[in-house]
């Protein structure tokens, strides 16, 4: 029992010092490593893990799949014959709206690479503040990303990424009391910041003190932005709040327009590249 | 053998950790696997073994969370050594005791990250009520089982269990 004790003791004050080292310096060199090494130990859990479960438990509905997916593809291979006409004429007025972009002064259009990633792992300590998605550095991502989410056919802004691993990243949910998102109000140009609350509301905070805002307005992402393309939809107004005589601006609540409860696969919109055609 | 073991155990905890939450939420919420896995090794293994899965856990889920790195590996080898030192005195021997030790544990492991995090960052990242009044009664509920597989998985004899 005394040896026992003895040993309880030596690793209670190792592990305590550990663990207090490592809480007061967050983001130096030796704790990034070591946070790092096991990111890299355990990122192969959630993706081989869903892999394997989703295998197991999706085997017959894969077969199901199979033959309607075969007769689905009869359809298609029809439907696909006018693509070709579809991109002829996609190009040409793509060709002439950068044109006209070009005559106007302004800058050219940027483009994005879209990708799907499931969403392999999420924490129910922390459920409106991360999760983790299947894509990784394999498939182009980068810190700081915008990621998507679909609701009824309407995508919404949901977060950004904020680590890559090699399989899966973390993504980083505008409900996090860390986020925060340039947004507008487009029909009068009210521009505010979105931030997060830690729950399933946002908080869009410096809207001017006279904004009529009402319940129900639409809140988009704004054109002064970095991260997010404008105008994509960030959520509605579900309370103005009173007038704070302290403040010199107004806030409201928003409720996003894709909850983050009901994600379970986003879209990641990969590094801004130029296309070769704005290139040259 | 009894070294294989217990990696077993690590790995096993932390691949239900990962699946639970993700796979099987009830209600958005779903229990602290790898605490309940601690409170069981810290009743029913020598320290040593308890207290380094404990912190090995608890820096899986300071890699996987994104705020506090390091406050849960402390939460949970506290919890381990809390466990151990009062385990001769608690009995754990039945499943009701175990899912009301459990339970009890649970409130104070909440608060003691809430506390942490106010400390270490100035908020409390607080999980909401729901959640600190939830999950400590599936914790409570996944507490016999985790026990039970704990035991009947490492083979402990009945001696170096106490």
């Amino acid at each position: 029992m005394n040896r026992d004790k003895r040993i309880a003791n030596a690793l209670l004050f190792t592990y305590g010092i550990f663990s207090l080292l490592v809480l007061c310096m967050p983001l130096s060199v030796p704790v990034l490593s070591i946070k790092a090494c096991i990111s890299y130990l355990i990122n192969p859990v959630p993706y081989y893990g869903t892999r394997a479960v989703d295998r197991v438990t999706g085997m017959p509905e894969a077969v199901a799949r199979l033959i309607s997916a075969d007769v689905e593809n009869m359809k298609l291979r029809h439907e696909l014959q006018r693509v070709p006409l579809l991109e002829t004429e996609l190009e040409s007025v793509k060709k002439e709206n950068d044109r006209l972009r070009l005559q106007m002064g302004l800058k050219p259009e940027k483009t994005r690479v879209l990708r799907w990633a499931r969403v392999v792992e999420r924490d129910p300590q922390n459920w409106y503040r991360y999760l983790v998605v299947e894509a990784g550095k394999g498939e182009g991502l980068e810190v700081n990303a915008p990621v998507l989410g679909a609701l009824n056919g309407r995508i919404g802004a949901v977060g950004r990424v904020i680590e890559v691993g090699q399989l899966t990243s973390k993504v980083l949910l505008l409900a996090d009391e860390t986020s925060a998102l340039a947004s507008y109000f487009p029909a009068k140009q009210w521009e505010g910041l979105i931030e997060g609350q830690g729950g399933s509301m946002l908080r869009m905070n410096y809207l001017p003190p006279d904004a009529q805002v009402a319940i129900g307005d639409s809140v988009y992402t704004s054109p002064t932005g970095v991260t997010f393309p404008p105008d994509l939809l960030v959520g509605h107004v579900t309370r103005v709040f009173k007038p704070d005589p302290f403040l010199a601006f107004q806030a409201v609540e928003v409720s996003p327009s894709v909850p983050p409860d009901t994600l379970k696969e986003v879209l990641i919109l990969l590094p801004l590249k130029f296309t070769e055609a704005t290139k040259s | 053998m009894r070294y294989l073991r217990g990696v077993g155990v690590f790995v096993g905890a932390v691949l239900v950790q990962w699946w639970w939450p993700s796979r099987l939420p009830i209600f958005g919420f779903a229990p602290q696997v790898l605490l309940v896995m601690t409170i069981a090794a810290a009743s029913t293994e020598v320290p040593a073994f308890s207290l380094t899965v404990a912190f090995l856990w608890g820096l899986v889920l300071d890699t996987i969370g994104v705020h506090l790195f390091g406050g849960n590996a402390l939460a949970l080898t506290g919890t381990a050594y809390l466990v151990w030192l009062v385990k001769r005195q608690a009995d754990v021997s039945n499943p009701l005791s175990q899912a009301a030790f459990t339970g009890l544990i649970s409130f104070g492991y909440a608060l003691f990250l809430a506390a942490l995090a106010l400390v270490f960052k100035g908020e409390a990242y607080w999980p909401g009520w729901g959640s600190f009044f939830v999950t400590p009664v599936f914790n409570a509920i996944a507490a016999p089982i985790g026990f039970e597989m704990l035991r009947r998985y490492m083979k402990t004899p009945a001696h170096e269990a106490r």
